[in-house]
């Protein structure tokens, strides 16, 4: 593939300038490891607390590592985390989901994370947990939590419309006119262009069986009989009435969720516990399957740390990775958190809460993503063309044969 | 961009001098004057020459964060011309220019019309209209976001003519004109300087003669002062226009490319793809269109100068 | 007496005036309104009550100074404006004074290529450039600020066409007196090249001080920001109205001060230095 040719060499006159460009002193940063970490646990001095007893935990093992664990916002965080290690001032590792998988690999800056986990954890992942961080064979990201976004349901609604939670669309679809008839929305799409694809179309497409990239991520696998059945679903709930046409185009506001106004029976688009933070308590939440056409399926973030390409010490970052990554801490984390454990042995994290544990079961039919380089350009060429497929100014077919042409030299390039 | 006499005198009065003594300084001052020009070369060499160099060969080719280079041929020029984001900033930098240099130009024109007579004051008008040149775009940005925001003077402006009241800059139609108008106000001031050298060769006499005919003002403009202006007026839409397609800092400032690219100019499409995208290629073909629309106005500007003189 | 006869007068006179004085106010008023705006406290900005020059309050002013990241901004930008004058000036005397007065080995290939990058839009240059000195770890360092913007084409052209003017005997008469090729350039050319130093200085560093983008690049972290790109950033983060303004007006004063000296310059030579190079 000729990626070895280091662009100084070929494209500038570099010979000239590396007189003056003299490099600076790159201090010795052995048995030091920097992590970039994120907001994940949402309350400021729980993030601290955490990430202190976990720091104190690790050196009471390793007395030689240091841990330098900076906490970072998440505004404009691909930006600065590149430009960041394109300086030569980046981490050594850094919290990552699949959707940033595929750009970090694509721009060699990740190493495989095989390098740096014992055999025992790597084999322990979730199949689906690891396949969304795998690029070309070979997985990324150490997984560090997972959510299922299966349903949640307002059992006062189900009650007062004299309805069960569906497990499939022709469920749903048979539902929903009672629920319309008693004043409730069926469930809810958020489709303005600033919410991510994975929250609305792509569940939709992967549970018709279809697939956001072929197989070889070089072309878009939505321009199929699938993506088109999931668009037409969709579009006759809009039609219907069955979900509230504004969210299709007005941004979500935290404080005007849809199921704290008790307006809608079921949604599959927010993890449960961030639905009963909306509506106060969880009290009145059911947790539903991950509906179903072809296929069951959720959407699910998976999300863990990478290790950059420019690790100062390869074998501490490992020492670290592996105890971030054991079985005691990862259910620590994730409690704190309120995630589940991408694990297969750490699970039941949440005994006392019948909510969790309810939801915790749909994890295997999570699909946490599809890694690609040209994640977020397809998402911004597909988003607008599904938006305006649900608003009813073009057809399904014409919509999405315009995304396919659209991306196909971005995805070659 | 200035048109240039580089016709180079000292090289002809050497011709004259005996010849020994000449190739005896030929030589001696050879590494000399290259010892003096050396260190500013080399500088350019490295931060100017080659990364223009570079920056044309990256449009065929996809550089990543990690440092490898992959040839990819014409693969980013297809992607612009599949790429309906790449047409947008085109045409928004386009209609930007169309909006700016025209009123820059009338603004400048005018305004040096009405102060080239001597009166008290002249040259402190002038001064003001030059003031804003001098001031950072960022402040004009921070100010103008200010001045069309809902409470702002141009809403009130708006109001009291019966417009309804928006924030222009949130809006996607009237945005880009918003930006437009203060690229003017950065610019006109320039135009004066240069409008006020000009009219300082319109012949006076000229002037004198269509007065006694009883010519008026407008028809003295028209015939006398408007055909001396033309070259200046010509210079000023090259440099003008090659400006306005590298606006950038007041965009950033006032809309970041918004609402709804709106306002993504190609310059802010450059600085997405590279320093937010990290699309390196795909950023150097848009540098590459960029070159070309500058060539393109230059050779106009070759067009027509050629055919004036 | 010539301009007497065009002298305006009577009705025409009052005219002009009033049109002179009415575009002066529209040109002059968002510099006006910054200055007063930063004056006011937060929260009671409004239109056109605000624009009255009473009611001072240095709240704003007081809030901004408190904060060390503004000193460090104002330090960043004076360095990167005052060396590159002072490192622009001298390299491009140098080479103006070889191209204009010596004779060399490719010198005019070296001085083409040098004007036709006047040709080539910076931007092109921007991408390669940011490579080159983010890879030599030049991020968030003063020497990468500085060192890419030293070759200044604009400059060398300016400087070589005002040496051409000097003329060639009394250089010819100073190497009799014995000075060689540094101690003529240093004693005879410089001193004679004050005017267009003074402009070309005062250009340079208008250019620097206000410059935006390459500064937005090179300093990354809060600490290597400069003006510009500190209010840009104090803009960002929501900082009520009368903060952002009075850091604008700390970044318009010393423009307006080398505006206000140097003002002949400025005006006389703005058809060859009013362009950025």
């Amino acid at each position: 593939m000729g990626r070895t040719r280091k662009f100084l060499t070929a494209l500038t006159v570099g010979l000239l300038g590396s007189a003056l460009l003299s490099g600076c002193g790159a201090e010795d940063q052995r048995n030091t490891v920097t992590m970039w970490t994120y907001p994940i646990i949402t309350d400021p001095a729980a993030d601290r607390a955490f990430w202190e007893r976990t720091v104190e935990g690790f050196r009471a093992e390793h007395p030689d590592i240091n841990v330098d664990v900076v906490s970072r916002p998440w505004d404009d965080r691909d930006a600065s985390l590149t430009m960041a290690l394109m300086a030569g001032k980046g981490p050594d590792l850094a919290y990552l989901i699949p959707d940033q998988v595929g750009r970090y690999y694509d721009q060699d800056l990740l190493s495989p994370i095989e390098d740096y986990l014992p055999e025992r954890t790597l084999t322990d992942y979730r199949d689906n947990a690891l396949d969304a961080v795998t690029m070309d064979g070979k997985p990324y990201v150490a997984p560090i939590l997972m959510a299922a976004l299966a349903g949640s349901c307002d059992t006062r609604v189900l009650a007062d419309a004299g309805v069960e939670p569906p497990e499939t669309w022709d469920e749903l679809l048979a539902i929903a006119p009672k629920l319309k008839r008693a004043g409730y929305y069926a469930t809810y799409y958020q489709g303005d262009l600033d919410t991510s694809l994975n929250m609305n179309f792509y569940q939709f497409l992967w549970q018709a069986g279809g697939k956001v990239f072929s197989e070889d991520g070089r072309s878009l696998a939505v321009d199929s009989p699938a993506g088109v059945q999931a668009l037409r679903f969709l579009k006759k709930l809009v039609d219907n009435g069955y979900v509230e046409r504004s969210a299709l185009t007005q941004a979500y506001q935290p404080d005007q969720s849809p199921m704290a106004r008790g307006e809608v029976a079921c949604v599959y688009n927010q993890a449960p516990l961030d639905v009963g933070n909306a509506m106060g308590s969880t009290e009145h939440i059911q947790i539903a399957p991950p509906l179903t056409e072809q296929v069951q399926a959720a959407y699910g973030v998976v999300g863990g740390y990478g290790v950059f390409q420019d690790a100062r010490d390869p074998a501490a970052v490992r020492a670290w990775l592996s105890y971030l990554t054991s079985t005691e801490v990862m259910s620590d984390y994730n409690r704190t958190a309120g995630y589940f454990s991408p694990r297969e042995s750490v699970t039941n994290l949440y005994p006392d809460d019948p909510m969790m544990s309810e939801a915790e079961k749909y994890l295997d039919r999570t699909i946490p993503g599809e890694p690609n380089p040209r994640f977020q350009e397809v998402v911004n060429i597909l988003a607008p063309l599904v938006q305006a497929v649900l608003l009813g100014q073009r057809t399904p077919e014409d919509a999405l044969a315009e995304a396919a042409s659209q991306a196909e030299p971005i995805l070659r390039s | 961009m200035t048109t240039v006499d580089t016709r180079d005198r000292g090289s002809r009065d050497g011709d004259a001098r005996q010849g020994n003594a000449r190739k005896r300084r030929i030589s001696r001052g050879g590494w000399i004057g290259l010892a003096f020009v050396l260190p500013v070369f080399v500088l350019f060499l490295a931060f100017r020459f080659g990364p223009a160099l570079g920056g044309v060969l990256l449009s065929f080719a996809n550089y990543t964060v990690g440092g490898s280079l992959e040839w990819k041929g014409l693969l980013n020029y297809q992607r612009l011309i599949a790429d309906p984001g790449f047409w947008n900033a085109l045409r928004v930098t386009l209609v930007y220019a169309l909006i700016s240099v025209p009123l820059t130009i009338v603004a400048a024109t005018g305004l040096a019309l009405l102060t080239r007579r001597a009166f008290r004051g002249a040259r402190l008008y002038r001064s003001v209209f030059f003031l804003p040149v001098v001031t950072s775009l960022i402040l004009a940005g921070v100010v103008f976001t200010w001045i069309f925001s809902v409470d702002g003077p141009w809403s009130s402006i708006l109001e009291s003519v019966g417009f309804p009241v928006t924030n222009w800059l949130e809006s996607s139609t009237f945005a880009l004109p918003a930006v437009a108008l203060v690229g003017v106000w950065t610019r006109f001031g320039y135009g004066v300087l240069i409008m006020l050298a000009k009219l300082q060769e319109v012949p006076k006499e000229l002037e004198e003669a269509a007065l006694m005919d009883g010519a008026g003002p407008w028809q003295r403009f028209r015939r006398i002062v408007l055909p001396e202006l033309r070259p200046a007026i010509f210079f000023l839409i090259v440099i003008e226009t090659t400006f306005s397609f590298q606006a950038f800092d007041t965009i950033y400032v006032m809309t970041s490319g918004g609402p709804v690219d709106a306002t993504y100019t190609l310059v802010f499409s450059l600085y997405r793809e590279s320093f937010a995208n990290f699309d390196f290629g795909y950023a150097g073909a848009i540098g590459v269109v960029l070159f070309v629309l500058t060539l393109i106005v230059a050779l106009i500007q070759r067009i027509v100068f050629g055919k004036e003189s | 007496m010539t301009t007497e006869t065009f002298a305006p007068r009577g009705l025409g006179k009052v005219a002009i005036h009033v049109v002179a004085v009415l575009c002066a106010f529209v040109t002059a008023f968002p510099l006006y309104a910054m200055v007063i705006l930063s004056f006011k406290q937060q929260g009671s900005i409004e239109f056109p009550a605000s624009l009255v020059p009473w009611d001072f309050s240095t709240e704003a002013f007081q809030a901004i100074f408190t904060s060390p990241e503004i000193w460090r901004w104002m330090i960043n930008t004076a360095i990167y404006a005052v060396v590159s004058v002072v490192l622009i000036l001298l390299l491009s005397a140098m080479a103006g004074y070889a191209f204009a007065k010596k004779r060399f080995r490719g010198r005019e290939v070296m001085f083409w290529s040098l004007v036709s990058m006047l040709m080539v839009p910076y931007h092109i240059t921007l991408i390669p450039l940011f490579i080159l000195i983010a890879r030599s770890g030049g991020i968030d360092t003063y020497w990468g600020l500085i060192l890419p913007g030293l070759a200044n084409v604009q400059a060398i052209f300016l400087m070589r066409q005002f040496i051409k003017g000097i003329p060639d005997e009394l250089l010819e008469a100073a190497r009799v007196d014995g000075c060689n090729d540094w101690t003529i350039f240093w004693r005879i050319v410089l001193p004679l090249c004050k005017p267009i130093l003074a402009t070309l200085g005062i250009f340079v560093f208008l250019w620097h001080w206000n410059d935006f983008l390459w500064p937005l690049l090179v300093g990354q972290s809060p600490e290597m920001r400069t003006l510009t790109t500190g209010i840009a950033s104090l803009q960002a983060e929501q900082v009520p109205l009368p903060q952002v303004f009075a850091g604008a007006v700390l970044a318009f004063v010393p423009i307006f001060v080398a505006y206000l000296v140097g003002q002949r310059y400025v005006t006389e030579n703005a058809v060859a230095a009013g362009i950025k190079g």
